[in-house]
């Protein structure tokens, strides 16, 4: 029995073969940085939302639902992909006495929803700054059911942040919600919002 | 990406395309029919219908346990939890404590209704047994704001369109929650008359109706609510009535006749007409309430049991609510009877009856079933029939009073046109210098002659004849003579005396036989032969101490939140019956009827009008009466002078639901969003501003969806198109412009959306 051995020497690769190589390498790594910059800062984008009357403005993302017609906050914005729930971040304002305090607005908004919301209660309060003002910041957290009674969906445990600074006798109220498991993976918005948000 | 998301995209066209085809079917059918003259097809709604209804359960607390004590059923009549329903199925009695109302509503139509909020009464009338209730919490006692729901409502109809022989179906829950909604459909059979109400105070019909189905809705052929089923209600102590025990309500660990014990009275064939209601939910829709009054001492009138006296026939009423006539027989062919009768010592809410039998055989289309009264405590009524003819037979009329009977009166229907003699038509006035009667009327001024016009036929020369004047119920004064005029004409009496102000009463008589009678009232002080009861109007924000105060005006900014009517009165005697009415734009929201109880003369007397929050831009109007007679008619503006466009949510567009799934495994995307765009705006237009957006659903844990609200229909010549997208993280979203709703397309239009994977 005869055996055919075929032993060849792998010939070694051009100088144009090999920077070629190294070229589309390159290039497909440069194509996905763009790609990926594209795709982050369209999922980033921002447009500014302000109420004058009010003087707040802030930069929130581009293409959630923005809401301005709400008789309890200057603006809303919903994000329309989030599963199961919609994350939300708003900016209300209250009137208040020269004297209110953040607690005081805090604990109103407490009460208020205590009421409101299924099994509303205040996890934790802290002192904060927005731009050098004095703030504070609650997390508080709610069960959100479906109000429509045609639809059947499990109850839904909502985180929420808000941090409340005084500006005269006005109390702006920042917000942002989001369902319990996803609420640290979206914080990054809340604070995005805050970095832009500007009360004149 | 981009081949997939043009399939999901046709999948979603492919939806709505096979939607549109499969509507396009029954609307073709539907002209057929009608080409041959067949009746339209029958185009209500029955689910948005089935679950509007709610089922309402009165209940009140023994040691912190709520305890069933009444049951009925109810229609949401707007998105926001606007509720109509009888009020002895919401408001607390002797037979039905309760501290609470909770309103069970259908999640889905083929199971029992699911307890899921609560409600408070914003107004209600015993005397009509209406009731209007706004649902303002869940059940573990979270509050629900105005205007927070987007709930399945109803649209209240126009009662006054409903003819003999039309088709109504009646919606309801047939027993204590343990069933779906029920549907039933029967035909009008007639209409019975009431006083004040006119001759479409009840709708009867031939459905077969159970008693926990009162409260809830009768409808056309619509969809619209033109009836309220409406049972007496229960009484504690009263008669028996068919009750269960369905808890241990004395906590004495057995359920049973120690207990409290839940009405389910019998069968209902009396609807409510739904025009009585509309001014209680206009008025709860705007948030408005009556407001503070002058406080004035109640008339005090002797105890005694509630009656019934005097009773008489009528074949016509007149336009203040007088018997134009008296027969004590009618000729074959007759359409309308009236039977009119004093009262004393009623209270409204008390439950009366009418049963009639023709050659004694009891016949249930001319009889009115037990119903609660709405005529206060003295006075003059009438119950009858009209435009449905009466068949010939000796009939008995038989009037009950909280199931005891008080009185009865008979007459004969059949023959030829009587040519007995006749007195018809009586008015009063008085005479001007040339001899004229004028100023006719049946509310006159203070002065010492009184004339009275009636017309007379087949008199016959030497018939004796009488008149007999009361006051009061007093008799003033009477005369019997032989006639000496013509076989028909108009004829004055005069009555001269010092006529001060009351109530006054005549009755004409041929050979002792009543065949005529009116009642009228001296009031005021006479201004060209017209009687000046109320002047010196004033519109004002604010009363202090009894006087106009804030902005006196009649054209008012927006924003107040109270307004008042002054006026002084004179000669004005306490125990007359006055009416007033507010009228928002046109619309009576408020009519109340009472006796005059504030001294004869005086300044300053007030009624006012008040909002939860502020009053609406209208024109308010107030009107007053007496003895349903017009005296005074003002009116105010407020801001623009007219209710904002569209303050009414409209339950006539079309509901539009579907699912969202996964186009893979076919499984529902929970919180899947859609969202409906206004008609104006197609998906290129949307920026993502809320304002563009006409309703937004998320889907539930099946991926089922159901926007809000109703889209607006357009026309045939001109639909209006809506644009509708889906999002959802981790799929293509998909869009869609055109989607055309005309007054012809059937709702819901159901879409269905497979998303696919990105």
């Amino acid at each position: 029995m005869t055996e055919l051995i075929d032993v060849r020497e792998r010939a070694p690769l051009t100088f144009t073969q090999r920077w070629n190589t190294y070229l589309a390498i390159i290039l497909a790594a440069g194509v996905m940085v763009v790609g990926l910059t594209l795709r982050d800062s369209s999922l980033n984008a921002t447009v500014t939302l302000e109420n004058l009357e009010s003087g707040v403005r802030a930069q929130v993302p581009a293409n959630w639902l923005q809401d301005t017609t709400g008789d309890e906050y200057l603006f809303r914005v919903r994000d329309p992909n989030a599963l199961p729930f919609k994350t939300t971040l708003q900016v209300s304002v209250l009137t208040v006495g020269p004297d209110a305090t953040p607690d005081l607005v805090l604990n109103l908004l407490t009460m208020q929803r205590s009421s409101r919301f299924a099994t509303y209660h205040e996890i934790s309060r802290s002192d904060d700054t927005l731009r050098d003002d004095p703030a504070k910041r609650m997390v508080y957290a709610y069960t959100e059911f479906e109000r429509n009674p045609s639809l059947q969906s499990l109850p839904m445990v909502i985180e929420g942040v808000d941090l409340v600074v005084l500006q005269g006798t006005q109390a702006v109220v920042v917000t942002y919600r989001e369902e319990q498991s996803a609420f640290d993976d979206h914080l990054y918005r809340f604070d995005n919002m805050l970095r832009t948000l500007e009360i004149f | 990406m981009v081949a997939h998301h043009r399939f999901g995209r046709l999948i979603l066209y492919a939806g709505i395309l096979a939607m549109l085809t499969g509507i396009s079917l029954p609307w073709t059918a539907a002209r057929q029919v009608a080409a041959q003259g067949e009746p339209p097809l029958v185009e209500l709604n029955e689910d948005v219908i089935k679950q509007a209804t709610v089922f309402v359960m009165q209940a009140f607390l023994v040691e912190g346990q709520p305890m069933i004590s009444c049951v009925g059923s109810g229609t949401l009549v707007s998105a926001d939890g606007l509720i109509l329903a009888n009020a002895h199925s919401a408001t607390s009695s002797d037979a039905c404590p309760s501290d609470t109302i909770i309103i069970a509503i259908t999640v889905r139509l083929d199971e029992p209704p699911i307890p899921t909020y609560t409600a408070e009464v914003l107004d209600a009338s015993r005397g009509l047994d209406l009731a209007v209730l706004r649902i303002n919490g869940y059940l573990d006692g979270r509050e629900i704001p105005p205007g927070s729901l987007e709930l399945p409502f109803v649209e209240l109809g126009d009662s006054l369109n409903v003819a003999l022989d039309d088709t109504i179906t009646i919606v309801g829950y047939p027993n204590f929650g343990n069933d779906p909604v029920e549907v039933t459909r029967g035909t009008v059979n007639g209409f019975t008359a009431e006083a004040r109400l006119g001759d479409r105070a009840w709708i009867r019909t031939s459905a077969v109706i159970p008693g926990t189905m009162s409260g809830g809705g009768a409808y056309n052929r619509d969809g619209q609510l033109i009836g309220i089923p409406t049972i007496a209600p229960a009484r504690a102590g009263g008669e028996a009535v068919e009750c269960r025990y369905l808890q241990d309500t004395n906590l004495d660990g057995r359920a049973d006749s120690g207990d409290h014990c839940v009405p389910v009275g019998g069968f209902i064939s009396a609807l409510r007409p739904s025009r009585l209601a509309r001014g209680l939910v206009r008025a709860a829709a705007l948030g408005i309430r009556q407001g503070e009054m002058s406080i004035t001492s109640p008339v005090t009138a002797p105890g005694g049991e509630p009656g019934f006296t005097r009773l008489f026939f009528s074949t016509r009423v007149n336009e203040v609510g007088q018997a134009s006539n008296v027969v004590s027989s009618v000729p074959a062919g007759t359409t309308s009877l009236y039977l009119f009768f004093d009262y004393n010592q009623m209270e409204d809410g008390l439950v009366y009856e009418l049963r009639v039998t023709v050659d004694n055989i009891q016949d249930a289309t001319y009889s009115l079933p037990p119903v609660t009264w709405s005529g206060g405590r003295r006075g003059t009524w009438y119950i009858g029939t009209a435009g449905l003819p009466l068949r010939n037979g000796l009939y008995d009329f038989r009037l009950f009073i909280e199931g005891r009977e008080v009185a009865s009166r008979r007459i004969l229907v059949g023959g030829g046109p009587a040519d007995e003699p006749a007195f018809t038509d009586i008015i009063f006035g008085l005479l001007d210098a040339s001899g004229n009667l004028v100023g006719t009327s049946y509310v006159l001024p203070e002065g010492s002659a009184i004339q009275a016009r009636f017309n007379y036929r087949n008199m016959q020369t030497g018939t004796p004849w009488s008149y007999v004047w009361y006051f009061e119920g007093q008799e003033l004064t009477r005369d019997t003579t032989a006639w000496d005029g013509d076989q028909q004409g108009t004829r004055l009496i005069t009555a001269a005396a010092d006529f001060l102000a009351g109530q006054y009463r005549l009755e004409l008589y041929i050979d002792g036989v009543l065949n005529a009678t009116a009642d009228f009232v001296i009031a005021g002080a006479a201004e060209s032969a017209r009687a000046a009861v109320f002047s010196n109007f004033r519109f004002a924000t604010e009363q202090v101490g009894g006087a106009p105060a804030g902005t006196i005006r009649a054209d008012f900014p927006a924003g107040i939140s109270r307004l008042y009517v002054f006026f002084d009165w004179r000669l004005l005697a306490p125990g007359t019956m006055w009416t007033r009415r507010w009228l928002v734009d046109g619309d009576v929201l408020f009519e109340v009827t009472e006796p005059w109880s504030a001294p004869p003369d005086g300044e300053n007397f007030f009624v006012a009008l008040s909002a939860l929050g502020t009053l609406p831009d209208a024109t308010y109007g107030l009107e007053i009466s007496i003895a349903n007679v017009t005296r005074q008619s003002v009116s105010a503006r407020v801001g623009l002078g007219q209710l904002p466009v569209g303050v009414f949510a409209s339950a006539s567009g079309v509901q539009m639901t579907g699912r969202i799934i996964d186009a893979e495994t076919q499984e529902g995307i929970p919180g899947a969003m859609f969202i409906v765009l206004n008609s104006e705006y197609s998906v290129e237009d949307f920026v993502w501003d809320q304002s563009q957006v006409l309703g937004v659903s998320l889907a539930d844990s099946e991926g089922r969806f159901q926007i809000p609200v109703l889209l607006p229909r357009g026309t045939e010549d001109d639909p209006l198109l809506y644009s509708v997208l889906v999002q959802a993280e981790g799929y293509l979203p998909l869009s869609a412009d055109g989607i055309a709703v005309t007054e012809d397309t059937e709702s819901p239009v159901e879409i269905n959306a497979a998303l696919s994977r990105n």
